[in-house]
């Protein structure tokens, strides 16, 4: 059940500063997400998702600015927010997991002094008050052995048990927007099963909104709601889950689909990978048109004037002057 | 971890042994007639003889050693040879003394230092951290018993803003512990706190000026490569502040190494306090090291380097068991 | 919110910097001139007596006013700082040949020699230099060659320390073996070999070390260890101000002073041979 905007994100554009200059990374990226769905965010390395959702939070790296857009939440300009504002809202009204659990615990500190953390920050309990609670939000997330856990140092727990200690640790201030980047990259395919189902779970309980970020277009579409795929730093195809694997038309989000296995396909299509390589921000910046030329088939005169403008069906739009039909 | 202190353990023993045994060699190196100054100017042959088998000198060097060796264990340092007296009383009067300047100027070093790298570490490019470069950079290129002067000059003499010499202007309190300070607090005497303070405040300035640069560049450092790790981000992702993200995470994984320099530096404060006593007239142990060194009074000499040198091993020893309280990495290898 | 393009003013500050990067250089320059020709700066005899103008502020016949003796400050201290950058300089460069060697070989051979070389080493490591210098100082007697000896013993122990991890690691290198193959006797190894490679570092530490050292050197004459008088000695000069303390301003503070150019000069210097050997490193 859908239901209102948790956060919109409009015409987002930010630019790292590299070697004597400004590269941008993300541009002109808009998308919503509301609570009770789960959009996934699509696309290789170097598409600007992760700096899209490091943007939407203002943990932007010191080389990194946000050039234009607005980041609304609760009505309000997350950009333009002071620095306190912000910082009472991470880890309370909007959480973030960050990539590979293994390392983004402190080594030095009990796990579960850490998931107890944000109660610490937030709420201003002492450790003693937050344990039950963090105690009980690991049971939540799957944990069984809570107390070794709790007393557990990061070292000592399997990338599976952190990555629910992670999501424990966002969701203990029950949060509105849970953003998690690349949650099962770092780990093993059965456990990228049963992480992903813990965050359908989680998101469907708390009635959460929930943006998750990944380079693995058929891993998020088994539980995502609406995916936005990004190519050079432009949004390439957004749509429900079911439109983009199925129908989806932009060369992109089709060639990706084509390159990796998935049962929406006809059993007899050929796995073929995307020729070329991603984009260098720089190229990109510099030449008028679609980002993705180099590798696309359907290249067309209007590709190489200028970037196509999203446009499509409702619910459904893609950025593409000569769009995949439908198969 | 029982194996890891064991190792420690005997490595201090090691150093204190190579010391003491150093020690005894160059004695017996020197080419001086130790009977000679016992017995005085003028003796004769016959009074000197007498006087060298009174010292042992007259009985194999081996044996020498030995009861050189269980002297030592004993706490007998054997007899001055310009004031006749034991050396080991003598260095007991004047220890306390030395080690109210020492454990001050440790104490005021390590928060300074530590304090002033987490600053820095954090403001990156800004002014601050450029003075506490600046600063830090000057300290290290002082000669400290030269800066001890001209704070005695101009804070002391010109200024009158603090004592020259001494370490109180009054009667002390009674002896609980020695340190001036404490013991007056124990007796509720504060006029006799604030002076010792007050008496304190030039001699640990020189000292700390001359050491905190270390520990502040390493602690920098350190801090700042902590601050380039995943978890820091969490921390930020989590709504930490600056200062729980730098006190909570960042020092308890950066202070390591600067754990490790604390006790290695405690040797040049050793040494530093030596060279600051003698300036301010402080009667702690280096003042009677420098005496004794006027005096070619050799037994004092090695006496007071046995005394540093175990000062320092003990030290040392303390900082090796300190790591694994604070680096629970460290508890499991 | 513009992002902002490399503005002209960080073009030129590169510039700047660029140029500015040789000024090391210049220091030395400064510093041998004033080893090598005191006289050019100090045209004053720092031993002359002239007991009719004992204890003179600075003026402008003395920049240093003069000592209780009538010399002037100005020449004591500049011969002073040539001994002790001088004396200082060959106390760290014999510490780095001798630990060189030491942990040269012992990084080469291993086996029994090197675990007896490195307890050593630890044992030295492990103390305070300024007592041990002090012990050995008062047990030969003072004079500049008893603290040169004295100092040399405390300095070694890092240079073979440091000198034995870096021929660890290099020794796996396919030049190594060639050279054992060829029949290249191990010393030779280390000498011809080797050396090139550890120079870089060697040379940034011992750039560090020659501060250190006038620090050391200048401590130890101040307690009466070192140069005798009437040398002029930094240390000893101001260990001499210190009777003169309340009324001879200038006899205290301005000594210092050389000292302290001199280890921020070795401290500059190794700054900037730490940089270019970063620069290296990278390439």
């Amino acid at each position: 059940m859908i239901g209102t905007t948790v956060c919109a994100v409009d015409g987002l554009t930010v630019a790292y500063h590299s070697g004597g200059e400004w590269l941008k990374a993300v541009r002109e990226v808009s998308f919503e997400v509301c609570s009770g769905e789960i959009l996934a965010i699509v696309g290789e390395t170097g598409s600007g998702k992760s700096t899209t959702a490091t943007a939407m939070i203002r943990m932007l790296p010191r080389n990194g600015r946000v050039v234009s857009g607005r980041v609304s939440f609760d009505g309000r300009d997350l950009l333009a927010l002071s620095t306190g504002e912000m910082r009472r809202l991470r880890g309370q009204d909007i959480a973030y997991v960050p990539q590979q659990p293994m390392s983004a615990f402190n080594p030095t500190m009990t796990v579960g002094r850490q998931v107890a953390e944000p109660l610490v920050i937030h709420r201003g309990m002492s450790q003693r008050e937050a344990a039950p609670l963090a105690a009980k939000r690991l049971r939540e997330m799957g944990i069984h052995e809570v107390e070794r856990v709790m007393r557990a140092y990061p070292h000592e727990l399997s990338g599976g048990m952190l990555q629910r200690a992670m999501i424990a640790t966002a969701m203990i201030c029950q949060p509105r927007l849970l953003i998690l980047d690349e949650p099962t990259s770092a780990l093993d395919v059965t456990i990228q099963r049963q992480i992903l189902s813990l965050i359908k779970e989680v998101q469907v309980g708390y009635h959460l909104a929930v943006v998750l970020i990944s380079h693995d277009l058929t891993v998020v579409s088994q539980v995502a709601d609406r995916i936005l795929v990004l190519y050079g730093g432009r949004a390439a195809e957004i749509g429900p889950t079911l439109d983009i694997t199925t129908r989806s038309r932009h060369p992109y989000t089709r060639g990706l689909l084509r390159s990796t296995l998935t049962g929406t396909l006809e059993h007899k299509a050929k796995l073929t990978s995307l020729a070329g390589y991603p984009p260098n921000p720089l190229e990109v910046d510099r030449e008028p048109g679609c980002p993705f030329r180099p590798r696309c088939h359907r290249e067309i005169a209007e590709c190489a004037v200028a970037f196509p403008p999203l446009e499509g069906e409702p619910g459904h739009l893609w950025a593409c002057y000569d769009p995949e039909p439908i198969s | 971890m029982i194996y890891y202190l064991l190792r420690r353990l005997v490595g201090a023993v090691a150093v204190l042994f190579g010391v003491v045994t150093g020690t005894f060699v160059l004695s017996h190196v020197v080419p001086s007639c130790p009977a000679c100054a016992v017995a005085g100017v003028r003796a004769g042959p016959a009074q000197i003889a007498a006087a060298a088998h009174s010292l042992g000198l007259d009985r194999p060097v081996w044996e020498q050693y030995v009861t050189y060796i269980s002297g030592l264990a004993r706490g007998d340092f054997g007899i001055s040879y310009a004031s006749r007296q034991e050396i080991g009383p003598a260095i007991l009067t004047y220890l306390p003394a030395t080690l109210e300047l020492v454990v001050y100027s440790f104490i005021v070093y390590a928060v300074l230092g530590v304090g002033l790298g987490l600053v820095w570490a954090w403001r990156g490019n800004r002014p601050e951290s450029w003075i506490i470069r600046l600063f830090s950079m000057l300290g290290t290129a002082l000669p400290v018993f030269w800066f001890a002067m001209v704070l005695q000059l101009w804070l002391g003499s010109t200024l009158g803003w603090f004592p020259i010499t001494g370490r109180l202007d009054m009667d002390p309190p009674p002896t609980i512990t020695g340190f001036y300070t404490i013991d007056a607090l124990a007796a509720g005497n504060l006029d006799a706190f604030g002076n010792a303070v007050w008496h304190l405040a030039l001699p640990v300035t020189a000292l700390v000026m001359w050491l905190f640069a270390v520990a502040t560049r390493l602690t920098q450092k350190s801090v700042v490569e902590e601050m380039q790790m995943p978890y820091v981000r969490t921390a930020i992702a989590k709504g930490a502040g600056t200062r729980r993200v730098l006190l909570g995470h960042v020092l308890r994984n950066a202070i390591n190494p600067v754990i490790t320099m604390l006790g290695l530096q405690f040797g040049w404060l050793l040494g530093g306090t030596v060279l600051v006593e003698v300036v301010f007239s402080w009667p702690g142990i280096g003042t009677y090291m420098f005496n004794a060194l006027q005096t070619f009074d050799f037994p004092a000499i090695m006496a007071v380097t046995v005394v540093i040198t175990l000062g320092f091993v003990i030290v040392n020893l303390i900082v090796d068991l300190i790591y694994p309280v604070v680096d629970p990495r460290i508890r499991l290898t | 919110m513009a992002a902002p393009a490399l503005g002209r003013v960080e073009a030129r500050r590169m510039d700047l910097g660029r140029a500015l990067k040789w000024w090391p250089l210049l220091l030395i320059g400064v510093w041998v001139v004033i080893i090598a020709l005191p006289g050019l700066i100090a045209p004053q005899n720092p031993l002359t007596l002239n007991l009719g103008n004992t204890l003179a502020p600075p003026s402008g016949s003395n920049f240093f006013g003069t000592d209780e003796a009538g010399r002037d400050l100005w020449s004591r201290c500049v011969w002073g700082v040539r001994y002790s950058l001088g004396i200082s300089i060959v106390i760290v460069v014999s510490a780095a040949v001798i630990g060189t060697l030491i942990g040269g070989l012992a990084g080469l051979l291993r086996g029994p020699i090197d675990t007896l070389l490195m307890r050593t080493t630890d044992v030295f490591l492990a103390f305070p230099y300024l007592i041990l210098a002090i012990a050995i100082a008062s047990a030969v007697g003072p004079g500049l060659t008893t603290v040169v000896v004295a100092l040399t013993a405390v300095w070694w122990p890092g240079y073979a320390r440091m000198v034995r991890g870096q021929v660890l690691a290099l020794k796996e290198l396919a030049f190594v073996e060639g050279a054992r193959a060829a029949g290249t006797s191990t010393p030779m190894i280390l000498i011809r070999h080797l050396l090139p490679h550890l120079l870089p570092q060697l040379s940034a530490r011992v750039s560090m070390d020659v501060g250190y050292a006038v620090l050391a050197l200048t401590g130890l004459s101040f307690l009466g260890l070192g140069a005798q008088p009437p040398t002029p000695e930094l240390g000893a000069i101001i260990a001499d101000a210190r009777s003169h303390l309340l009324v001879a301003w200038w006899y205290t503070t301005l000594p210092g002073l050389f000292v302290l150019a001199a280890v921020l000069s070795a401290m500059v210097v190794n700054d900037w041979l730490e940089g270019r050997n970063k620069g290296e490193l990278s390439r």
